[in-house]
């Protein structure tokens, strides 16, 4: 009898388990429809731009009814901003998300947008500017437009590189000529391509930098920055020592001691070639009295008022490798002054290459006791493991026998010393 | 067999969490039970497959712990020896002289080429049965077990081995016919009799009347292809190198017996130990990791290692670093961190294209690094700073630095990490990425994995953030001051030299001197965003449940009050100094709250300490995660990116593979 009831109870609750999650299952989908439905709502408000999309159809558009869907996609899904920010702030939350968006249609507008880049990536960079020429004549630019400036603002400084110098030379002609049209096109357009320009990094690129400097009076400014930019992309993770000469030449030019000097010994030492490196150091060894002077400076007690101070203060950028031997060859000499060593150990000290607090070791082995501040400033900047790594296996080797690897031993401490404390 | 049980017992103890969190204990026990079950009957059988052994060399005390009659050895130490003219021969395939084929171990059999019978001792003696495979195509052969050494005492069994089938030519000793005898007693001697050169033996079996062996079991399907019921579908046609059809491609297997296989797994590139009843369990001698072979994965073949707890993939999946940067930042935050570690290489991805337009290298660890360039969405969602600059009126200005992202809201931050990450997934199908975000970079990696799904998602294997404010910072209030203290009233409302600090971090010039280090435009929304009490952070804190169990880390500084932006110039926006402004009394109280100073806020200058974790957040069932907390030293937060030994310690305890 009792084993009746407990199954009789056993069905009962099962049949209520049961009907509680097909209520529960039945919710969450009514659920799952509402949100479809708030999307589609949401898509269905924006607006129609399939003419505008029709402008981005030109000539050179070799698949129109797929660009036209690409565009299509583009604005139906991005123009809308997401949410309205006073809606948000008044109900102190986040309404709704850029992930409400379905994941297919997230990924499609990435894979949509390299349709874009694939079109423009190998062509030449004539082509591609005579597009931005042709979306810059337009008097609105639609989301589409913007999407296709955005693609053309990368890919261009790409296919100039791409391209040789013989067939770059259309482009630069017409980008010289871009600049100084000042008639045609507005400022803020040239400043968009002056920007695109100082992303192309190549010697002619940077001599039209220069040309813009001294040529273009309402770009100066603007001109000035992107040349204070030079270096600072590297192309393929490579240093671009081929942007040196072109910087050199207008530092032995320049008389002044302002904006454009700056820019100019900043792009010297990002760049990093010792033929620049020569040059600025000479430069501040004809300048500077003494070491100290260079300190005072580096600690912004002195205004600069010379070009060479510029060069100090930028001597912290520096990192290309290929300057390492030049430096340490400066460290070594028995004529350069202190100041060119200071200036040499300065720059060294400042990269995260082992291979240069190699070359600082070096140093360290011949100095003298004297020089224990400038060991304790420079190994104190090691940031990165492999550096510190090397230096502390060199110099627990060199523990063993150090009048072999040091001059003085008061070096070899100072040395320890900072390593042990590790900042 | 003992040290394996021991190993396992402190498996059992070790592994048993994990397992547990892992849903996996009734694989485990079941694997527990294999394991003890498979030690008891150990102790009775033994297998001799001869492999290992010369060509027709002696076999002498090879199975007793010593050594062959051409020095092999010291072999297992069986308790086992054979008289001098039991031999071992190669065959001819493998490049021995033996004229025989089908073994069921290859390469290697026994033989006798001189006197009447061969002689098997065994002083410890063995019990039930005995059993191996012979060929003897041309003359019958008899097998006689004694009870004591050298054929002597009393004959326990009498076997008699009918003729084989003759093979081909060149092999004219296959197949191999397993054979047995059951007997009552102990055995210490058998006596292999017959015509010399006439018969070989493999796979000699002790404890047993059915011969044992790897591929006892095995059904042959003619030129090579083969199924055992342990290791499936294979190929013996180059043995002791076996092509494995279920995925594990080439192993080389030399000997071994059911219960104790030592394997080598080309594609892992490492010796592993199973039983022919464990399997796919297995045991790696290099890291004593216990491991499950996911039967059928292939290129790349998947393990679970019960150790780590996580799966691993043979070919190794690409590995793959992705770097974030923070607010008024770009890639080049990077650099330096890309130079040390990556010899430069690491391309930029602006909303899935790689805007560098070259494929990076891959560092010591096999590691390849990319980074975002995020802002993709700076001029799309219509977003404007306080006084209504647009991320295009800011590049219109001198700096010409595109806005970086600092119009854009967390989560479309977020997506842009997703579409990053779609193109790496593109690029290196399969790989294992880890996210490294500085500042709001982190918060963009919380953006993505709270919110997104699919294999973006699933392709991260670790987060860890540095100097990112998690739990927002006051500063970023003093964007609502601005807003609420708008420049047009300034002189009635007080805020007029509030205003000149935000000019004055535009373009900073103290003494004469532009100081890039300390400028900062607070204009733009993603201040207001970064705030404390910002919707944005509510909305990500909020959804931290939603945060995948993954490795998480947090980078965490001090020794600067909040407010200081530079080590070059001490400037502390909220304390007096000689040549830059300060913020008024009003809106320091409005941004760090009534009666509170910068020193209530100690951090790196922009973010507080107590910001730059999440410990409390996280939840309770994600335990991996770890704090790296650095309160000497000072590191002010734009220096952060250049921390790369911190980086590394982090990466080193949470990434395997970065070790």
């Amino acid at each position: 009898m009792f084993g009746i009831r407990y199954r009789v109870w056993i069905y009962v609750l099962l049949a209520i388990l049961l009907g509680v999650l097909l209520v529960l299952f039945f919710y969450r989908d009514r659920t799952n429809s509402n949100i479809l439905k708030q999307a589609e709502s949401e898509f269905s408000l924006i607006e129609d731009h399939s003419s505008k999309g029709k402008a981005y159809s030109s000539s050179q558009t070799k698949n129109k009814s797929d660009s036209e869907d690409v565009v299509r996609h583009i604005e139906t899904t991005w123009t809308n901003p997401h949410f309205a920010n006073d809606q948000e702030r008044s109900e102190n939350r986040v309404v709704s998300t850029a992930f409400d968006t379905p994941r297919e249609q997230r990924i499609q507008m990435v894979e949509t947008r390299r349709s874009h880049v694939d079109k423009w990536r190998n062509e030449y960079s004539s082509e591609v500017f005579n597009r931005a020429i042709q979306l810059f004549e337009k008097d609105q630019l639609s989301m589409v437009d913007m999407e296709e400036l955005n693609v053309l603002e990368f890919v261009f400084p790409h296919t100039v590189r791409q391209n040789s110098v013989e067939n770059n030379q259309i482009v630069f002609r017409m980008l010289s000529s871009f600049l100084s049209s000042d008639e045609k096109w507005a400022l803020e357009q040239r400043q968009t391509v002056l920007r695109w320009i100082g992303k192309i990094q190549t010697p002619e690129s940077v001599a039209l930098l220069l040309e813009t400097i001294h040529g273009v009076p309402d770009l100066e400014t603007a001109a000035i920055g992107q040349l204070a930019q030079t270096g600072s992309d590297r192309w393929g993770g490579r240093f671009q020592n081929e942007l040196s000469p072109v910087l050199e030449n207008a530092w032995r030019k320049a008389s002044g001691a302002g904006a454009y000097e700056a820019a100019l010994a900043g792009g010297i030492i990002q760049v990093g070639a010792s033929s620049g490196l020569e040059i600025l150091i000479d430069s501040i060894s004809v300048g500077a009295s003494s070491v100290e002077e260079l300190k005072a400076l580096q600690r912004h007690e002195i205004t600069p008022t010379e070009a060479w101070h510029y060069a100090i203060l930028h001597l912290e950028r520096f990192r290309n490798p290929q300057g390492f031997d030049f430096l340490e060859n400066i460290l070594m000499e028995e004529e350069s002054t202190p100041v060119e060593r200071y200036v040499a150990g300065e720059a060294l000290s400042s990269t995260v290459s082992p291979e240069a607090f190699e070359a600082l070791l070096r140093w360290a082995g011949a100095a003298s006791a004297a020089e224990a501040g400038l060991a304790t400033r420079w190994f104190s900047r090691i940031r990165d493991p492999k550096s510190r790594e090397l230096v502390v296996q060199m110099i627990s080797s060199a523990s063993s026998d150090v009048d072999t690897h040091f001059a003085d031993p008061y070096i070899l401490n100072a040395i320890i010393q900072t390593m042990n404390t590790r900042q | 067999m003992k040290i394996i049980l021991l190993a396992t017992i402190g498996w059992l103890v070790s592994s048993a969490r994990q397992l547990i969190l892992l849903n996996k204990c009734k694989r485990f026990a079941w694997i527990s039970v294999l394991i003890f079950a498979s030690g008891a009957r150990a102790n009775q059988e033994i297998v001799l497959t001869f492999e290992g052994l010369g060509n027709n060399q002696s076999i002498g005390q090879y199975y007793n712990g010593g050594t062959s009659g051409d020095g092999r050895g010291p072999g297992p130490n069986y308790g086992i020896y054979f008289s001098d003219n039991a031999l071992s021969l190669i065959s001819t395939a493998a490049g021995g002289s033996g004229n025989f084929g089908g073994e069921p171990s290859p390469n290697t059999i026994m033989f006798f080429s001189t006197g009447s019978a061969a002689t098997m001792n065994v002083p410890a003696g063995f019990r039930d049965g005995f059993s191996f495979y012979y060929s003897a195509p041309y003359r019958a052969t008899q097998i006689h077990v004694y009870s004591g050494l050298n054929a002597t005492g009393q004959l326990l069994a009498t076997l008699d081995l009918p003729l084989t089938p003759e093979g081909p030519d060149d092999r004219a000793f296959s197949p191999f016919i397993p054979i047995g005898v059951s007997f009552e007693g102990i055995a210490r001697s058998v006596d292999f009799a017959g015509t010399q050169n006439q018969c070989g033996f493999d796979n000699i079996t002790l404890g047993r009347a059915t011969p044992g062996g790897l591929w006892s079991d095995s059904i042959d399907y003619g030129g090579g292809l083969k199924w055992s019921p342990w290791f499936g579908w294979y190929n013996d046609s180059h043995a002791p190198w076996y092509w494995h059809y279920d995925g594990m491609e080439w192993c080389y297997i030399s000997g071994g017996t059911a219960d104790n296989i030592v394997m080598w797994v080309n594609t892992m590139q490492d010796w592993i130990y199973t039983q022919t009843s464990w399997f796919p369990f297995l045991y790696r001698f290099s890291d004593n990791a216990y491991l499950w072979y996911y039967e059928g994965t292939s290129e790349p073949q998947w393990y679970h290692n019960y150790q780590t707890g996580r799966d691993e993939s043979f070919p190794a999946a690409p590995r793959v670093l992705l770097l974030l940067h923070g607010m008024n930042s770009s890639p080049n935050s990077w650099n330096d961190f890309v130079q040390n570690q990556f010899s430069g290489s690491a391309p930029s991805i602006q909303f899935g294209e790689n805007i560098s337009f070259y494929s990076p290298v891959s560092n010591d660890h096999g590691v390849v690094c990319y980074r975002v360039d995020f802002g993709y969405f700076d001029d799309r969602l219509g977003l404007s700073g306080v006084g209504d600059p647009t991320p295009r009126t800011f590049r219109d200005s001198d700096i010409l630095e595109p806005a970086m992202g600092d119009f854009t809201t967390f989560d479309y931050l977020g997506l842009e990490v997703e579409a990053a990450i779609h193109y790496i997934l593109e690029q290196h199908p399969g790989a294992e990425i880890v996210l490294l975000g500085h500042s709001r970079g982190g918060l963009a990696a919380r953006a993505f994995l709270q919110n997104s799904s699919g294999p973006e998602r699933d392709a991260v294997i670790a987060l860890i953030t540095t100097g990112t404010p998690h739990r927002g910072s006051p500063l970023g209030r003093v964007y609502r001051y601005l807003e609420e203290h708008p420049r047009e009233n300034q002189h009635i409302n007080g805020s007029a030299r509030d205003w000149q600090v935000v000019d004055f971090l535009l373009e900073p010039v103290v003494f004469g001197i532009i100081r890039p280090d300390i400028s900062l435009d607070v204009r733009k929304p993603t201040v207001d965003h970064l705030a404390d009490n910002s919707i944005w952070i509510s909305w990500l804190n909020n959804g931290v449940n939603r945060l995948p169990r993954i490795s998480y880390g947090t980078i965490e500084y001090s020794g600067h009050n909040i407010g200081h932006l530079s080590r070059s110039v001490n400037y502390n926006i909220f304390t007096w100094f000689v040549g830059a402004p300060t913020v008024t009394t009003q809106a320091q109280n409005f941004i760090l709250g009534e009666g509170n100073s910068p020193s209530t806020f100690p951090g790196d200058g922009i973010v507080p300490f107590n910001s730059q974790g999440f410990k409390n957040l996280i939840p309770w069932w994600n335990p991996s995660y770890q704090e790296f907390k650095h309160v000497e030293g000072g590191v002010l937060h734009i220096e952060q990116t250049n921390e790369i030994e911190d980086i590394t310690d982090a990466l080193k305890a949470l990434v395997d593979w970065w070790n």
